[in-house]
């Protein structure tokens, strides 16, 4: 059964109408205005009686007008609806107004046949500005910030060709450098005196340092920016082991330390770059080397864990302050030791050994505690169908 | 393995660069050495020198290391001659492209001059 609304006074109808936030215009068949809302007029400055019974065409000017008009013959002949959105177009309804005042808003409008038998039309106005402006705004700040993320990305790509090309200029005089000094150290030209031996040597180290630090901050910037590729492989974490002592044995014999390797009883495969995870064991090996006592032992060995690899370089050295624990990895972050034994460091090592370890989908982290050591943790995740899948999906170029 | 190492024809346009070597290669590694400083020299005197081995720097102007090295192997008589790149770019995949260009192998400046000789003598020993 219908039901109907107690609502049926004339006065609470135009009372609802009256506050409706819509235009409403109701036009006759030669589209003369028979009903014109108090929307319109407050928005207008219009009043109803100034526009009852005149053609639209003295109210409203716009080119899209003649657009309109067909829509309104078509409710009122045909009894069709329309609507004509213009919300993202530069459309602007403007109106003809003898008090200077203007009605300009981006309009939406919806156009019906009323449905009884007066032949009248509905045009009903709604203002969109503030939602066109709204997403005129975020379209422009998307634009932007597209814009942005190419620039970011063109001077990301200089950054690298910049950091490329410096590297290389300065390694051409430091060919020079480095090579003079070595000749000279090395009494090709003739012997000197212990000064001048001393002098030579501080000259040479120094250039050698110069030459880390041009090609750690390559290093760096090659990982940062995703543009050194990592060769990717099933390693074995006892030949990385060896590899690694091996290495460092020069540097042990050097400085007087010991370094004593245990290997996997079982020995493990890892997915990895070879060369970089070396690289990293390299930088803590040597870091461990530097922070000990002449004459110390430095440990390295492997613990296998269900997902990973856990390798451990453990000495028992001067350890590490509180104050350096929380920006161990940053940039040109440098302890010093106690015998400035450290003096040819970048303070890239670890944050180079970081980059590296991420990009293995590991984690490296470390236990100290001043005077008594200093162990390091690196986890690189056995070469399972899983971990091999996921490395290379973290791994794809840009 | 060839034969004993001894002639090398070395291409370097630094100046600086190359006499460093030349020391580092005669007077530390007992070498013969022939210098130029541009490919161009090289190629034409090659024949008169009759190298066993080929060092090149990489990048020079007028015709860079690996063109050099192209036109030196058209010459029957050199298509096989070994050649050692020293370069100052030594990433991972610059080294690959110089060898997919012809080199045995490839040292990396800076190079401590004491070493250089060992290290030409190593790959030399090396070779097929």
């Amino acid at each position: 059964m219908k039901q109907h609304s107690s609502i049926n006074n004339i006065e609470i109808l135009d009372s609802i109408i009256d506050q409706t936030v819509h235009g409403l215009i109701v036009l006759d068949t030669e589209l003369k205005i028979q009903y014109w809302n108090q929307w319109m007029e407050s928005k207008s400055g219009i009043y109803s009686y100034e526009v009852i019974n005149q053609t639209i065409d003295h109210v409203f000017a716009n080119s899209n007008l003649i657009r309109i008009k067909g829509a309104l013959k078509k409710a009122i002949d045909k009894g069709q609806s329309a609507s004509l959105s213009q919300s993202f177009s530069d459309f602007k309804l403007r109106l003809y107004n003898n008090k200077q005042k203007t009605l300009e808003i981006i309009p939406q409008i919806a156009i019906s046949p009323l449905k009884d038998s007066s032949k009248l039309c509905l045009m009903q106005i709604t203002d969109v500005s503030a939602a066109v402006t709204r997403e005129r705004l975020l379209k422009s700040i998307a634009n932007e910030a597209h814009l942005g993320k190419e620039a970011a990305e063109n001077l990301s790509q200089l950054k690298s060709s910049f950091v490329a090309t410096v590297s290389h200029e300065l390694r051409t005089p430091l060919t020079s450098i480095i090579g003079s000094l070595g000749l000279l150290k090395g009494g090709v030209v003739g012997e000197h005196n212990d000064a001048q031996s001393n002098l030579l040597n501080i000259a040479y180290r120094n250039s050698e340092l110069l030459l880390s630090l041009i090609n750690s901050i390559l290093d760096l910037e090659k990982i940062e920016s995703g543009t050194i590729e990592f060769n990717f492989k099933n390693i074995s974490i006892n030949d990385l082991l060896e590899q690694a002592t091996s290495g460092i044995a020069g540097y042990g014999e050097q400085v007087g330390i010991n370094f004593r390797l245990t290997l996997l009883q079982d020995n493990l495969m890892v997915y990895g770059d070879y060369h970089k995870l070396l690289q990293v064991l390299n930088n803590l090996l040597s870091n461990a080397a530097k922070f000990s006592q002449k004459g110390q032992t430095v440990k390295l060995y492997a613990k296998p864990e269900k997902h990973f690899v856990r390798i451990i370089v453990e000495d028992k050295g001067q350890g590490i302050p509180e104050a350096f624990k929380s920006t161990i990895y940053d940039k040109f972050t440098q302890l010093e030791s106690q015998d400035n034994r450290n003096a040819n460091g970048t303070g890239l090592g670890l944050a180079i050994a970081k980059l590296i370890v991420d990009k293995h989908n590991g984690k490296i982290d470390f236990e100290s505690i001043i005077g008594k050591g200093t162990t390091f943790y690196v986890d690189i995740p056995i070469a399972s169908e899983i971990n091999i899948k996921k490395i290379q999906n973290n791994n794809k170029m840009p | 393995m060839p034969k004993t190492l001894n002639k090398i024809l070395y291409v370097e346009d630094e100046l600086d660069i190359q006499a460093i070597a030349q020391i580092a290669l005669e007077a530390v590694g007992g070498f013969t050495l022939k210098t130029f400083t541009n490919g161009y020299d090289a190629i034409d005197e090659i024949s008169n020198y009759q190298p066993d081995l080929i060092l090149l720097d990489v990048m020079m102007p007028g015709i860079d290391g690996p063109s050099t090295l192209k036109e030196i192997r058209k010459k029957p008589e050199f298509e096989h001659i070994p050649a050692i790149f020293m370069t100052a770019k030594v990433q991972p995949e610059e080294v690959n492209e110089l060898r997919e260009n012809g080199a045995i192998d490839v040292i990396a400046k800076p190079f401590d001059p004491m070493e250089l000789a060992n290290i030409i003598k190593k790959i030399w020993e090396n070779l097929d």
